[in-house]
């Protein structure tokens, strides 16, 4: 029986598009394999005390055969996460709160459904045959599915379209991280002159920081041709200042607004260049390599800002957990003072720092490994007069993404 | 015998296909099912939908729907024996007969009923069927894990009745194998 659970918790179903919907829909499941059927009830229930299991790390009132069992999927687990082929293959563990629902009474409405962009994005790891059907799976469950009008083989920018109407709201790395599973260009929206709204803009801000880096300036210089008529007749007299403008312009909006992300990421780089520090941007949106912040609150807020959303983003992926943050703090010489100075570097990134102070200046340096998880909770707790940060200079060392840590 | 032809489905965009197995008899050569349109909207009919894996084998199985050939692939036919046997009569909505694959337009209009279809479906039944030992089967379970599996089965403490002793609320009814 073990062994054949082992197999149901490993099985290449639980790693297939359509039966997300399949399983959320119906009131009442039962799973047939290998001679065996059990309920949903009690498959969730096998589920949760693996998943239970390996979080509080009692086994004490587990039986025995289970808590082999337990090991045995755990040791499947990290085998799988630490490389092989099967990485990011989704077992039953990870659809324990869908067995969990209650089916079809919970989509009462149609606010109760997902969302389209939302749910693809989550479900990127799961296999079908077709890239469409990795929207197409989805469609019974998710906001206006309905709608959706389905053909294999249709237009690239049409279905881009659908998915754009069914998510207004996507955020920018979702947009992207869309584009990605759906292995589509959202340019090809452009191609076909398909309107919309913010698309153009941000494509054409994304092309030209691409295109004309480093000279960031430049780049602004451009957005001007995208400058809203009414920005101009406001008495905004830079592109910079009409994109902060944009920026600030409603807190709630902001959230919501595809292009936040982005503009915030432009408006950091506005504000760098004001202070005439100087920046590498190979690519926006795939690493900084140095990245100053001032000694200010302001400053301080960012840089736990960028943080936390770097953490998060790197604890949610595979392995994630076992993930190292290595803080090093360095104590130099700055004119005449000596200054603190915190240092966070994704991937052993020190020499990179280090050749940005000079070498003889450094007068003590401290390395300390800390978990994102223990790091994300020293981040919430800090503020700005918190010992730990008092009267440290920030630089930070994102994570460069892989291949380029010679950079 | 003829091969099967679908149905041509009402105009109203609302009827499905419903497979309604047939019991087993001592000299069926092949497992035998009916198909027939009904309405969505028609609460009288009661279906089981099932949630499968594909797979990539080939349909090369002979089963007869209404009366005619129709091939489906091994996995779906195992689960069909064990369905005559175990639920005959019941009506089934299953994917892979049910939408007429070679239908590019039938296949557009079923595509966004699934939502509905499973969310009418009676009850589902989720067919996880994998090659046993030693046939291809899941990469991830290899030798040397099986092995350990094995030393695991061996225990022979029902792992069922453990987890109704730790989890309150749940029914300790144990599964029972297929006949």
């Amino acid at each position: 029986m073990s062994r054949a659970l082992l197999r149901l918790i490993f099985h290449n179903y639980w790693s297939r598009v359509w039966i997300v919907q399949e399983i959320r829909l119906t009131r009442d499941r039962e799973f047939w394999w290998e001679g065996q059927r059990i309920s949903a009830r009690r498959l969730q229930a096998i589920a949760t005390a693996i998943a239970t299991h390996a979080v509080c790390k009692s086994s004490a009132r587990l039986p025995q055969d289970l808590s082999m069992l337990n090991r045995l999927v755990w040791q499947n687990l990290s085998e799988g996460v630490n490389g092989g082929p099967d990485t990011g293959k989704a077992t039953l563990l990870d659809h324990t709160q869908t067995i969990a629902s209650d089916g079809s009474r919970e989509f009462a409405s149609a606010d109760d459904r997902f969302d389209l962009a939302e749910t693809v994005v989550k479900h990127k790891d799961f296999r079908c045959t077709l890239r469409a059907d990795h929207v197409f799976g989805f469609l019974g469950i998710v906001k206006h599915g309905h709608l959706f009008y389905v053909e294999y083989g249709m237009l690239e920018s049409d279905f881009l379209v659908q998915i754009w109407r069914l998510s207004r709201n996507m955020d920018y790395r979702t947009f992207n991280a869309l584009g990605q599973v759906l292995e589509v260009s959202w340019s090809s929206l452009l191609m076909h002159k398909v309107h919309v709204p913010w698309y153009t803009e941000l494509d054409m801000v994304l092309r030209s920081l691409q295109e004309i880096a480093p000279s960031l300036r430049q780049a602004i210089l451009d957005l001007k041709i995208s400058m809203p008529s009414s920005a101009k007749a406001s008495n905004i007299t830079s592109p910079a200042s009409w994109l902060s403008k944009l920026y600030r312009a409603d807190a709630t909006k902001r959230t919501q607004a595809p292009h936040a992300q982005l503009l915030a990421e432009i408006m950091r780089l506005v504000k760098w260049q004001h202070h005439e520090h100087t920046l590498k941007i190979p690519t926006l949106g795939m690493y900084f390599v140095v990245q100053r912040i001032s000694k200010d609150r302001r400053g301080h807020a960012n840089i736990r800002k960028l943080l936390k959303v770097t953490c998060e983003s790197k604890l949610n992926q595979p392995g994630g957990k076992d993930l190292v943050v290595k803080v090093v703090i360095v104590e130099h010489k700055a004119g005449s003072q000596n200054v603190p100075s915190i240092y966070l570097h994704g991937n052993a990134l020190l020499s990179l720092v280090s050749s940005s102070i000079s070498r003889s200046h450094v007068l003590k340096t401290m390395s300390v490994d800390l978990d994102p998880k223990t790091f994300l909770e020293l981040l919430r707790m800090s503020d700005n007069t918190h010992p730990v940060w008092q009267g440290a200079q920030w630089w930070t060392l994102p994570m460069l993404p892989a291949g380029s840590a010679s950079a | 015998m003829e091969a099967f032809k679908y149905e041509p489905l009402g105009a109203d965009g609302d009827s499905i296909p419903i497979l309604r197995i047939e019991p087993l008899s001592y000299n069926s050569e092949h497992i035998s099912c009916s198909l027939e349109n009904v309405s969505l909207r028609g609460v009288e009919t009661t279906y089981i939908a099932l949630s499968h894996v594909w797979g990539t084998d080939y349909p090369t199985v002979k089963i007869l729907v209404n009366s005619q050939s129709y091939h489906i692939t091994p996995q779906l036919w195992h689960f069909l024996v064990l369905a005559a046997q175990s639920i005959p009569g019941q009506c089934l909505w299953i994917d892979a007969i049910c939408i007429n694959q070679s239908s590019l337009a039938e296949k557009k209009e079923q595509i966004p009923m699934m939502g509905q279809i499973y969310s009418r479906a009676v009850m589902l039944i989720a067919w996880l069927w994998g090659p046993l030992d030693g046939v291809g089967g899941d990469s991830r379970i290899t030798a040397a894990r099986r092995e350990a599996a094995a030393t695991v089965a061996d225990v022979s403490c029902d792992i069922s009745q453990g987890i109704t002793r730790n989890t309150e609320g749940v029914p300790s009814a144990p599964a029972s194998d297929l006949p």
